[in-house]
């Protein structure tokens, strides 16, 4: 056997060591990912089945929520008739004016003022008068 | 006898590099979908914790039917009024 015939042989086992390295790599990798998609696929399905009522019962709450939300909508419309909505527009402005009042009368006790001079010529001072 | 040793030469200087560089070209996505798959079943596991608390959405369906029984119950009274 000569030379060369080693050399292609060296050269060779180095391919195929390195290929089946790759390869055992590769393949430990997907058993893994296998496995991790295994259990992600059971995961789902869990999710899944803990979800299912979901649609049934939402659906029923919002039917519930919309019913109490008429009668409510209908309890506060049936609740007064316009009178008694002309004697609360009533009772409200009554209110306005005399907040507004409150406010104009404390407007007129600030209204006095008198300036004062005092010893040193250049500072006044406002006294206010109630 | 020259021409075997060219394609000696060839094996070990090109066949060889190009194998390995094809061989990690496929090994890095596999790595990359190890890594999303784990991170996927990450996800998943805390998703799951999140819907703990469906089964609590029963409760408020049965007190969401008692409510409304219990306004339509107070419209009627008041009606009578």
């Amino acid at each position: 056997m000569g030379p060369e015939t080693v050399v292609t042989l060296i050269g060779v086992a180095i391919i195929v060591a390195a290929l089946a390295a790759y390869l055992i790599l590769i393949a430990y990798s997907l058993n893994k990912v296998s496995f991790t998609l295994g259990t992600v696929l059971i995961g789902v399905r869990a999710i899944a089945a803990r979800c299912e009522p979901l649609r049934e019962v939402i659906g029923s709450i919002g039917n519930d929520v919309a019913t109490v939300e008429q009668a409510m909508a209908g309890l506060a419309e049936g609740g007064g008739d316009e009178e008694d909505q002309d004697e609360e527009d009533q009772y409200e402005e009554a209110d306005e004016y005399e907040e507004e009042e409150q406010e104009y009368e404390e407007v007129e006790e600030v209204e006095e003022i008198e300036v004062v001079e005092v010893e040193r010529p250049r500072l006044r001072r406002a006294r206010v008068r109630r | 006898m020259i021409l075997w040793w060219i394609g000696n030469a060839v094996l070990i200087l090109v066949v060889a590099p190009i194998v390995v560089w094809l061989a990690n070209k496929l090994l890095r996505p596999t790595f990359e979908i190890r890594k999303y798959a784990d991170d996927i079943l990450d996800h998943g596991v805390s998703l799951t914790g999140t819907l703990d608390s469906v089964p609590k959405l029963l409760t408020t369906r049965d007190l969401v039917s008692q409510a409304r029984e219990g306004v339509e119950r107070y419209g009627s009274a008041l009606k009578r009024l």
